[in-house]
């Protein structure tokens, strides 16, 4: 072992990490090593040190705040809830989702055109984002990781705005996840069909008007790195 | 949080009871502002009820948790308001723990130490936090911060090394 290895070694020797082997050679190199022994002596210290900031005590106005915004949230989605199934069940849409599971193996071309149909019918618009073929891979981990915080961000920006109504997200092996109300899954059959073409994200919004939409779908955060977003209002693409 | 998930959002109470405490120390020893420290962990519930389709169980709770607690406190320092007042710190100290005469001295330097913490860069705060208090393994601190697991544990002795500085100077500063 040499002095470079012990830096290598450090996180794990303090946190008991380390194997009974390794820690011995550790130790043995110290012993012949002022220097190490020092810096050793010195991380061990500041650690031991760090144990002794106290955790901090939970409030009573802290559990009262926290009651306050779940009461908000339930009292939220129960008016959400009430809203959506108002709009999802009247007798002419139960009839429609039915003709719509029937014909649905044969009626792919349609949907692309048609897809969002009743979503768009309240006024709202499609982002069709497509990232380039290979553009995951082609990330290192952290790349993805600061691409995926990115993401986060810009979902956690729309939904602060009261613009995002969610997102259907199609993965290369043709598994989708949703995030958002239920009647997004009709969304499905479009980004599936279109992920041939390397699309990767249907994000929904409330807004039909084009310039609003363009405005929300420049700061996607894959452009930057060459995607292509696509958007369709009410009226068809833009 | 699966029941979280599925849309039984009155179980955010056990969450809340669970990790209210371990959040509020996170964020105090990142930032030394409780009432800052207590915005940001309502944020993290409010976030979780916000977000809780994308949790995956694969991962864990815990490092999904923590990846929520630091973006709202990226978020919060982006918008300037991450500084706390000095004198608020050793208030918060004094009132954490009685003041019997044998702790004074203990009180003392974690009081020191706690401002050498806020002298480090933020990346060097995080990991050291992350990796000394909220009992997390290394693996699932790189999760939280992108990174592979050798660049945690370096970060984390690189920031190890600053902190005993930053303390070192401060100790100086307050014995001269």
């Amino acid at each position: 072992m040499n002095c470079g290895q012990i830096d290598a070694d450090m996180a794990d020797y303090l946190r008991e990490g380390i194997p009974a082997a390794r820690r011995a050679e550790l130790e043995e190199h110290a012993a012949g090593c002022p220097r190490c022994a020092r810096a050793i002596d010195a991380m061990v210290e500041v650690w031991r040190l760090m144990g002794k900031i106290p955790p901090s005590q939970v409030r009573p106005k802290m559990r009262l705040r926290f009651d306050e915004m779940l009461a908000t949230f339930q009292a939220g989605q129960a008016n959400e809830g009430r809203t959506r199934n108002r709009r999802r069940w009247p007798g002419l849409l139960k009839a429609a989702a039915a003709v719509f599971l029937l014909l649905a193996g044969v009626a792919a071309g349609y949907m692309m055109s048609q897809a969002g149909g009743h979503l768009d019918a309240e006024g709202k618009s499609l982002l069709l984002i497509y990232e380039p073929r290979g553009f995951s891979k082609g990330l290192s981990p952290a790349q993805r990781a600061e691409m995926d915080r990115e993401y986060d961000d810009w979902w956690w920006r729309l939904q602060r705005e009261d613009r995002l109504i969610g997102w259907v997200r199609v993965s290369p092996d043709g598994g989708h996840s949703i995030h958002g109300p239920d009647e997004l899954e009709e969304l499905v059959p479009l980004a599936r069909q279109a992920n041939g073409e390397d699309l990767v994200w249907v994000v929904v919004i409330h807004t039909a008007d084009p310039d609003e939409a363009a405005e929300v779908a420049r700061g996607c955060p894959a452009l930057a790195v060459g995607a292509r977003v696509e958007i369709r209002t009410q009226g068809g693409p833009a | 949080m699966r029941q979280v998930k599925a849309g039984n959002v009155e179980e955010l109470r056990t969450l809340f009871e669970r990790y209210s405490s371990r959040l509020l120390s996170f964020f105090m020893r990142l930032t030394g502002d409780r009432d800052a420290s207590e915005d940001m962990v309502q944020e993290v519930f409010y976030r979780i009820l916000k977000f809780r389709g994308t949790f995956k169980d694969r991962g864990g709770f815990a490092p999904w948790i923590y990846t929520i607690a630091r973006r709202v406190w990226i978020d919060r320092a982006r918008k300037g308001r991450s500084h706390p007042p000095l004198a608020h710190l050793e208030l918060e100290l004094r009132s954490a723990e009685p003041s019997p005469t044998h702790h004074l001295e203990r009180q003392e330097e974690a009081n020191l130490l706690r401002r050498a913490l806020l002298c480090l860069p933020r990346d060097k705060r995080d990991v050291l936090v992350l990796s000394r208090f909220e009992d997390l393994r290394y693996d699932q601190i790189a999760t939280i911060l992108g990174c592979e697991v050798n660049t945690v544990k370096t970060r984390v002795h690189r920031a190890l090394r600053q902190l005993r500085e930053a303390y070192m100077n401060l100790a100086g500063v307050r014995s001269s």
